[in-house]
């Protein structure tokens, strides 16, 4: 019984640790879907955000 | 030339010292966003060393595709690689980076609720139900990319480029518009 669990548990860490990705990738990608792209943006949005609200509040 | 210089130079002392409340904010908001930054590239560094995916992209691509299976996406696979994973039917697949995962977003949003409340509790509650938020949208955005690059057809592109991108963004300063409302719930709640 045991065995068999040590077997199981070393089954499933060895498979989970294949799917976490540490192979190398294939020739050829497929296209990827940034995201982080408007980053400046959004800190600029941020910071005006701010300044609206700090204005508001003074008046 | 110099008195004109210094004349200048007054000028914007006697403006930050009239917006010392605006210039606490951007200090707390910019060395939060640095901070968090650090820590987040170290984090990448680490894996990059231990020639891992990091968790966050690995989690958002499980999950988008879990998303892409359930909305009817037949034969969609799933394979992670080292900088990325690959999400959808052979031949029609989309990669996930580091930089689709939108935790630079999710830094970004908690630098600024942090930036205008400072580290109280209520703002680490905000933070985490907004990290939920963009996460939330982000594997919509994934598994419906999916959905869509299975389709086929240019509507992919477009949602790719625009549609999906923008959404996520909107989301993000909804959260802040309606901060003040959510803080004012808050603290009605602790008093």
């Amino acid at each position: 019984m045991k065995r068999t669990l040590l077997i199981l548990f070393l089954f499933f860490g060895v498979s989970t640790y294949a799917q976490w990705g540490h192979k190398t990738p294939p020739p050829n990608p497929p296209p990827p879907v940034p995201l982080d792209g408007g980053l400046i943006a959004l800190i600029g949005a941020g910071a005006a955000l701010g300044y609206k609200k700090y204005k508001d509040r003074q008046e | 030339m110099s008195s004109f210089k210094w004349g200048s130079i007054e000028k914007i002392l006697q403006g930050v010292r009239a917006d010392s409340e605006f210039v606490k904010f951007i200090c707390r908001f910019l060395s939060c966003l640095i901070v968090f930054t650090i820590i987040y590239e170290g984090y990448l560094w680490f894996t990059e060393q231990q020639r891992e995916l990091d968790w966050i992209t690995y989690k958002v691509s499980e999950l988008s595709h879990a998303l892409a299976v359930a909305l009817g996406v037949a034969n969609c696979e799933f394979s992670c690689f080292m900088d990325g994973c690959y999400i959808g039917v052979e031949g029609k697949m989309i990669n996930v980076l580091e930089g689709c995962n939108g935790l630079k977003l999710a830094l970004v949003y908690s630098s600024y609720i942090i930036g205008v409340s400072g580290w109280k509790w209520q703002s680490v509650v905000q933070v985490i139900v907004g990290v939920i938020v963009i996460q939330f949208f982000n594997v919509l955005r994934i598994g419906m990319l999916v959905v869509l690059r299975d389709i086929g057809g240019d509507l992919y592109f477009f949602f790719i480029k625009y549609v999906f991108n923008v959404l996520i963004y909107i989301a993000i300063l909804f959260l802040w518009l309606i901060k003040p409302y959510i803080d004012r719930a808050l603290y009605k709640d602790v008093n």
